[in-house]
């Protein structure tokens, strides 16, 4: 390769790379002022180009002084939504989680508005400067990139100047390193995370109309450029030069891989590189700090136990809920019995995650990986080597646990770190499943998948499912219910709730954590495997972040912490899209809108009602 | 008499500062030993680095026959080394019973897989388990209080919560950093009074504390930190009557 | 799009009230109104639309009811919406999914109920489980890539090609079909390479084409993504020879591609290019409801309710297997003709028609061949 072709790739490569580092910035502000992962930066981007779009379209100003306009706008965005959503919930010490999963409603909910207000098809922006490449060092520059070079990085210089040299920029930083002792300093906390979300919001919102030139502008947009961007953050271990400078290497590098080695791989690379980063730089030195689940509610021994207490009303529990599921069988017509079918078969994935995240407090936003080597595992088994179904999903199990096993290395990271590498594992493993053809089918996916057949006896009906999807629930439900009050599930809440108070008491922390990774996973493979029975086909594409996310969002609504309350939020989340279909283009608005109503009023999910309603009863009986 | 801790020349650097330098002292069996010094003079580190929290960057550590140093806080506990927190560290969202359930950790062996399938012998572990952990709620006198959540109990009651936590592992030796600190004169009285109870069962308790009467009180030697270094060890009476404890309290806390 | 939604739904039911003697024939219509592929249902969508209000309009003996629904590219939402609109919604059948997997993952579905499928999903597999009750609608992705490679070879006289694609089925169905079609004239692509989906920077796999020697490139995938390589290949200096499949045949390319895509050539089922008064009626017609040109997805859902219609029409019973039957039927010229010409479909469910070979000049698009 030629230097030339090498310079542009470069120049190329720092153009997207400023966007990573701004959109990035937002992520590591947020991060530093709240310890929040903000999922609706990526919408921020979206709102700018939006935003952007229209002024010049309407008022002709420009291109500059749209720039300006457009980042102090979405800035009055971001201070809006952290004052009606995100403060209350940070005012009331919620969970990290709860948080996290409130910015995600926010994400889906605004994305889903845009579609209302600006349709769904990408809109490309007017030609803002002539086509006509200017040379600069012999090299064929738009002029257009240099615009973006110049501005992304004249931001990124201005807020440099900002956090170093002014009075707040230098109270943001001390607040951020130390809370406590800025507190004492007279620093506002309050006014510092407002500050964040401003100055997040209005960076996301300036990189939105820098790339939308570039690549149009449209309601999907932040989501392409979110997951580089956080990688750009955490490259820089979050700092403020580290991610601007985190965010240009990996857009050079990024590129130069395409460049010069094939593309297939080139994200698994980048990937790869991520965390091999995190596992190197960032072992964890102290094991104090915040756990992402404090403040949840956990039941670990049967003290507190729902079903204690009073023998005979747990047997009317149990009872009832027999009762119910008769009816639910005898009863519910064949759609009701499809989408509960597919909700429970998620609640099986989604009691493993609980397992990891509720009683651990272990991050992780690669559950759907497993999933997906479940579903793979067992179909792999049952089509290429005749094994029978009975057999083949246990084993699909075993083939989670494993990889569950492998990547159990990466628990030595903690918090924010830890949702990263589980997050580019998550990718690695789903990009593994779409290359490695010969045994996947690549991006075709697998199809004619057989049902699942019992000595020659085959499966079809949606009741036969749901039989045996509701027994392998409750076989999960009943090991799993034991597990958690046992020797080891105390330990594993112990963990979560103080490492260092668990190791103290001879726990061994970290065997005990992935053992609970591993058994969680195993949980994912056996429902991937009812999954690829039930649904016939599978592609690497049911098994992407998003679905990951969606199981996250199921122990959280359901209740961290709770078994129940895993299964319960596993059926409101995957029911509530199905049953708000009527609402069409407002389906999702509403959906993400419920999501923060949630995470705002319930911060204990569903399972807080249950625990109330317990409680009321025995006191009604007291 | 056999010593059931003893270091050797140990020492801890954080960044420039040295913490601990070359720190030798012996606890042994069946005594209340005491360590004091003026703020910042080690005695925490001491013990984090005793019970593993930290590594020691040089020096020996010996904990009844076995070499310590390098292991991690869990192995050094389910050798018999229980330990407390200046700063409370508790399992706060867990009820106070459960606390001490933990505590029992060293003492019990069910695992993932024997916890699904639960033979017998799970359950009557389980059983030991719950009893163990009553009785040393019982020791401190907070088994009414079995049932509330740790977050929720006043601040004395969790103090004592982290000793019942340590007691129901069976310690050897238990280490219990600042365990007065916050507490009024009554809840201290009584503190003594249940530390004096642990050594009739055999415990070993090695202790940090400002309340000198306290430590004069109870512990039958003391050894004085100051600056990372040890500068005296003897019977209360000895430290007491030392020229160079003397002068590096002046100004700090006044023996009482 | 909202708006129409529900204004259709409110025609639909005044229509009910008033014309009671009018039999309703209720069709459902499965594909991705939000999520990355949302531009692509509005075509499904708009297309069926358009045929079922001029039935409507018509007041002949059958009224057309669609139930829309859903799949957000998802493909377990698109199963469960099938399951809805065949037990519950009682569809005579069902036109989606617009995603090839998720098309392919309805297929169990609609064969273990007894529902004609009608998709216009490319993906080669659909059409071979071995479902009677599959059509695909469109020309497949060996159809298209067949003609489209051979045009390029002998009429536009390109030899050194390079096929990128995105990473999913589409893309590779594509990509495949076109290498295995020159394959078959002994040719070999100097360039080919997949892009992961979300990707919007291509600059290292031009430069790639570029020290590869390649004139021509086909870009495969969401039409935002071929957009996207031809601006950036202009960016470059770069001029090659654009082709692209029917994925590109939306207006919506042109107007994002802008001068970038000018020159590029594409095999689309209809385009607004053709004179023919009928067509040009119906791209009128079109462009005046829903503000833009017609695609090949329009005229291929718009076609495919009147097949439905027809069906029902000839025999009198609204009935899934008729419809089905009448579509097996369909296997030379003459018995139902559409917008897009006389409909066949072979043996395992696969509809051919003529593709026109088009240039976009001017922003326009120019018949070259059909």
């Amino acid at each position: 390769m030629d230097i030339q072709t090498l310079g542009q790739l470069v120049l190329s490569g720092l153009t997207i790379g400023c966007v990573y580092s701004l959109v990035g910035l937002g992520f590591a502000l947020t991060l530093r002022a709240t310890e929040l992962i903000n999922f609706a930066q990526g919408e921020m981007v979206m709102l700018g180009s939006f935003i952007g779009l229209t002024l010049l379209t309407t008022t002709g100003l420009p291109y500059a002084a749209v720039f300006v306009l457009v980042a102090i706008a979405v800035g009055l965005v971001g201070v809006l939504l952290e004052r009606t959503i995100l403060r209350p919930i940070l005012d009331r010490r919620a969970p990290l989680l709860n948080l996290l999963i409130a910015t995600l409603g926010l994400s889906i909910a605004l994305q889903a508005l845009a579609i209302i207000v600006w349709g769904r098809e990408p809109v490309a922006y007017p030609r803002l400067f002539s086509d006509e490449p200017v040379m600069v060092l012999g090299l064929r520059v738009q002029a257009l990139n240099l615009w973006i070079l110049g501005l992304g990085l004249g931001v990124m210089a201005a807020l440099h100047w900002f956090f170093q040299h002014t009075m707040t920029g230098v109270s943001w930083r001390a607040a951020s390193l130390d809370p406590a002792t800025a507190a004492l300093f007279g620093v506002n906390r309050r006014r510092n995370v407002a500050l964040t979300f401003a100055i997040s919001a209005a960076v996301g919102g300036a990189a939105g109309v820098l790339i939308a030139p570039l690549f149009f502008a449209s309601f999907g947009i932040g989501h392409s450029v979110i997951v580089k961007a956080f990688a750009a953050g955490a490259i820089g271990g979050f700092g403020i030069v580290g991610t601007m400078l985190g965010g240009l290497a990996l857009g050079v590098i990024e590129t130069l891989a395409a460049g010069i080695v094939s593309s297939d791989y080139k994200n698994v690379i980048t990937y790869s590189a991520l965390l091999v980063i995190l596992m190197v730089f960032y072992r964890p030195t102290a094991r104090a700090g915040r756990s992402i689940t404090e403040g949840a509610k956990v039941v670990a021994s049967d003290v507190v136990d729902l079903m204690s207490g009073d023998r005979r009303r747990a047997a009317l529990l149990v009872a009832g809920g027999a009762a119910l599921w008769l009816a639910f069988l005898l009863l519910a017509d064949t759609y009701a019995l499809r989408i509960t079918n597919m909700a429970l078969i998620a609640a099986i994935a989604v009691l493993g995650l609980q397992l990891v995240v509720g009683y651990t407090g272990q991050f992780s936003f690669g559950h759907a990986a497993f999933y997906g080597v479940g579903a793979y595992a067992s179909t792999l088994l049952t089509m290429k080597l005749g094994v029978p179904f009975v057999l083949a999903v246990p084993l699909a199990g075993a083939t989670a646990a494993l990889a569950g096993l492998l990547v159990a290395p990466v628990l030595r990271l903690s918090g924010h770190f830890l949702a990263i590498a589980t997050l580019a594992m998550g990718e690695i493993v789903q990009l593994l499943m779409l290359n490695w053809k010969w045994l996947t089918n690549g991006a075709y996916g697998i199809y004619g998948i057989p049902l699942p057949s019992f000595a020659g006896w085959e499966l079809e009906s949606e009741e036969g499912f749901f039989v045996l999807i509701s027994g392998v629930l409750a076989l999960v439900y009943l090991l799993l219910r034991r597990l958690t009050r046992s020797r080891f599930g105390r330990s594993l809440v112990a963990v979560r709730e103080n490492e260092l108070a668990a190791m103290s008491s001879g726990i061994r922390a970290d065997r005990q954590k992935i053992t609970a990774f591993v058994v969680g996973s195993a949980c994912a493979g056996v429902a991937g495997a009812l999954y690829a029975h039930y649904i016939a086909y599978i592609s690497p594409e049911s098994f992407s972040f998003l679905a990951s996310v969606q199981m996250v969002t199921m122990v959280v609504i359901g209740g961290l912490g709770s078994l129940p309350g895993g299964i319960v939020g596993a059926l409101a989340v995957a029911l509530l899209p199905e049953m708000l279909r009527a609402l069409a283009d407002y389906r999702l608005v509403v959906y993400g809108g419920l999501l923060i109503l949630f995470m705002m009023f319930l911060p204990g999910g569903l399972a807080d009602i249950g625990r109330r309603a317990w409680r009321l009863a025995a006191r009604v009986r007291a | 008499m056999t010593m059931l801790l003893e270091l050797e020349g140990v020492t801890k650097r954080f960044g420039g500062l040295t913490a601990l330098d070359g720190v030798a002292l012996d606890v042994r069996a069946g005594e209340v030993r005491g360590l004091i010094g003026p703020n910042g003079s080690g005695k925490s580190t001491l013990f984090h680095v005793a019970s593993g929290v930290h590594r020691a960057d040089g020096g020996r550590i010996v904990f009844a026959g076995e070499p310590i140093l390098g292991r991690s806080s869990d192995a050094i506990a389910r050798l018999g080394l229980a330990r407390t927190f200046q700063d409370i560290q508790l399992f706060y969202d867990m009820t106070v019973l459960e606390n001490a359930m933990v505590g029992c950790h060293r003492l019990s062996r069910a695992g993932a897989l024997a916890a699904m399938l639960r033979p017998p012998w799970v359950a009557a572990e389980e059983r030991m388990i719950r009893e163990r952990a009553r009785e040393a709620l019982a020791f401190v006198g907070l088994v009414d209080l079995a049932a509330e959540r740790a977050r929720s109990i006043p601040y004395g009651h969790q103090r004592l919560l982290e000793i019942a936590r340590a007691l129901a592992a069976e310690p050897r030796l238990m280490l219990l950093d600042e365990p007065a600190a916050g507490m009024n004169p009554t809840e201290t009285r009584a503190l003594m009074h249940h530390i004096a109870r642990l050594v009739d069962r055999g415990v070993t308790v090695f202790l940090v504390e400002h309340n000198m009467k306290m430590v004069m009180d109870i512990c039958q030697r003391i050894t004085v930190l100051n600056y990372g270094k040890v500068i005296a060890s003897g019977t209360p009476a000895e430290v007491q009557a030392d020229a160079g404890v003397v002068e590096a309290y002046l100004g700090g806390v006044a023996a009482g | 799009m909202r708006v129409l939604l529900a204004a259709s739904a409110v025609a639909f039911g005044l229509g009910a009230s008033a014309a009671g003697a009018q039999q309703v024939i209720k069709i459902g219509v499965v594909g991705p109104m939000t999520g990355a592929f949302a531009a692509v249902g509005q075509s499904e969508i708009t297309g069926a639309e358009m045929r079922a209000k001029e039935i409507n309009a018509a007041g002949g003996k059958y009224k057309i009811e669609l139930v829309t629904e859903d799949d957000a590219s998802n493909c377990d939402q698109t199963v469960n919406a099938t399951v809805k609109l065949i037990t519950k919604d009682n569809v005579v059948a069902v036109l989606g999914a617009m995603n090839s997997p998720c098309a392919l993952a309805m297929v169990p579905i609609t064969r273990r109920y007894k529902t004609p499928q009608f998709t216009a999903g490319v993906g080669t597999s659909i059409t071979k489980q071995g479902s009677d009750y599959v059509f695909r609608i469109a020309v497949g992705s060996i159809g298209q890539t067949r003609e489209l490679a051979a045009f390029a070879i002998d009429k536009l006289g390109q030899s050194k090609f390079a096929v990128i694609y995105s990473d999913d089925e589409y893309g590779a169905s594509m990509a495949n079909g076109f290498k295995d079609a020159l394959a078959a004239r002994g040719m070999q692509p100097l360039v080919f390479d997949s892009v992961p989906r979300a990707d919007q920077d291509f600059t290292g796999q031009l430069t790639k084409i570029k020290a590869s020697g390649a004139t021509a490139l086909f870009t495969t995938g969401a039409f935002t993504f071929s957009a996207l390589m031809a601006k950036q290949a202009k960016q470059l200096g770069m001029s090659l020879q654009l082709l692209g499949d029917t994925g590109n045949a939306s207006p919506k390319y042109i107007e994002l591609g802008g001068d970038a895509v000018e020159g590029a050539v594409l095999v689309e089922p209809y385009t607004p290019a053709d004179p023919d008064p009928k067509l040009q009626a119906f791209t009128a017609k079109y462009k005046q409801q829903y503000g833009r040109d017609p695609d090949g997805w329009v005229a291929e859902h718009y076609d495919a309710v009147e097949m439905i219609h027809q069906a029902v029409l000839k025999s009198g019973k609204i009935d899934r297997q008729t419809v089905r039957d009448f579509a097996a039927s369909l296997k030379a010229p003459g018995t139902f003709r559409g917008i897009l010409g006389d409909w066949t479909f072979d043996a395992t469910g696969d509809a051919s028609f003529n593709l026109y070979k088009v240039q976009i000049k001017g922003g326009q698009k120019v018949i070259l061949a059909r």
